[in-house]
């Protein structure tokens, strides 16, 4: 008799494609020392007899998959982001710009409204022209250890980038349009008739 | 689906321990032509900044594969993978954007599944702890039993498989989350966390719909995996 579903310890289900792959068997062991040195291949694994350290032949023609991206630590100092709002900018002067934010690291907090002085803000060249009322940013802060260990807060503006719309999507946005609008016209029609007909005059 | 995949108690925001080094990425897999994805293309779509276009650090592009870096992201493209991973510490916003303007463009691109990732790495405070970790999740002593010498976890995948509400056709069916810890090899005493959800694309309007996920479900995936992280490690240290 199968175990039942909540007794069963062990999945066997198909790999996920999409995550990043599987079991690296480089990574070290816990509870096994010594504790790995950073960075480094710390346990020579596969060993030349296990299965997967068999010297094999050269092969006449291979095909090289590449690696996986994978994510390490960066060179510089990280950055650890503690909070991050989306917002959304109602009015650009001069000297600032205004934008509602609403906290995305704690959805229950209420919208707040917000002014960026551009002398304490610099927005980047690129994102310039898509400083206007309308346009989305997101605003992080966080803290940076530095390289002698000091701890220093920082923020930063990312303004979101929207493709531009093609050729297609204008069309059918275009045929959309008109469709809608007959189906307006003759709904109103309709109506002015049913009304006419109805009236008790007639 | 949400709570589908998984159950989670939601802790308050600010109160989570926060991961030494973070980052997350999106897969797609399906049919892709990856001579068009260089930095030049993304700028001239305006998905990319120019001045992050011209300073990507292009390793190749070739027919069959694509590999650049920019000051944000790492993309890597193949005939039969799209990946995205911001580089450590990036906002998550800006990839799922990425993201979405790409496959509006390349509208008709067939694919066949989506994968949300999330990476972590966390600080634990003493090798006691670290081992703790181990010993909580893997208890060796059924183990010591088995195999002789030291024993310890190298990994742990654990995976579910959603069940979509009924009546719910919005999102694919067959969608899994699965969870991968290990020992970090980037910090010391660490744990390093690797969150997946997959969904597989529908037969028909495979894109669109995938990009409905995206659209959807990016901010509540890359949330959660923190969730998990933060109660595993609550659990297994205490």
């Amino acid at each position: 008799m199968m175990p039942t579903k909540s007794q069963i310890g062990f999945s066997l289900g198909p790999p996920s494609k999409t995550g990043k792959d599987t079991v690296d068997d480089s990574r070290p062991l816990f509870s096994l020392a010594p504790v790995p040195a950073l960075g480094t291949n710390p346990r020579p694994v596969p060993t030349a007899t296990s299965e997967k350290g068999l010297p094999t032949p050269l092969p006449l023609s291979v095909t090289i998959e590449p690696k996986a991206p994978t994510f390490v630590k960066g060179k510089g100092s990280a950055l650890k982001i503690r909070q991050w709002w989306e917002g959304t900018v109602t009015r650009v002067t001069e000297e600032n710009f205004i934008a509602t934010l609403v906290d995305k690291t704690n959805p229950a907090a209420p919208d707040e409204q917000a002014v960026f002085e551009f002398s304490s803000f610099e927005v980047p060249d690129d994102d310039k022209p898509l400083l206007k009322p309308g346009s989305v940013f997101y605003f992080v802060m966080g803290t940076q250890t530095t390289y002698s260990g000091q701890v220093i807060s920082t923020s930063a503006l990312e303004f979101r980038r929207l493709p531009k719309w093609t050729r297609r999507s204008l069309d059918v946005a275009q045929a959309r349009a008109s469709r809608l609008h007959e189906w307006l016209e003759t709904t109103t029609n309709t109506t002015t008739k049913e009304e006419h007909s109805s009236s008790p005059e007639n | 689906l949400k709570e589908e995949i998984i159950s989670i108690i939601v802790a308050p925001a600010m109160a989570r321990r926060l991961p030494e080094i973070n980052g997350a990425g999106i897969v797609l897999t399906g049919s892709f032509n990856p001579a068009i994805f260089q930095p030049a293309w993304f700028a001239r779509q305006n998905l990319l900044p120019q001045t992050e276009a011209d300073t990507a650090d292009v390793k190749a592009i070739v027919h069959q594969f694509c590999d650049f870096e920019t000051g944000r992201f790492h993309i890597q493209v193949t005939n039969e993978r799209f990946a995205v991973l911001t580089k450590a510490d990036a906002n998550p916003a800006p990839l799922r954007d990425l993201v979405l303007g790409t496959f509006y463009i390349l509208e008709h691109t067939p694919v066949s599944a989506l994968g949300l990732n999330r990476h972590m790495h966390f600080s634990l405070p003493s090798m006691d702890v670290w081992n703790q970790v181990g010993h909580k999740l893997a208890p060796k002593e059924p183990w010591k039993e088995i195999m002789k010498g030291h024993i310890g976890l190298r990994a742990l995948i654990i995976q579910n498989e959603s069940a979509p509400p009924e009546g719910e056709t919005a999102l694919p069916k067959g969608a899994t989350l699965t969870v991968k810890l290990e020992p970090s090899t980037q910090i010391k005493y660490g744990v390093y966390f690797d969150t997946n959800e997959n969904y597989p694309a529908p037969a028909t309007d495979g894109l669109k719909s995938l990009m409905e996920v995206v659209r959807e479900r990016w901010e509540g995936a890359y949330d959660d995996a923190h969730q998990i992280a933060d109660r595993i490690l609550a659990w297994t240290t205490q």
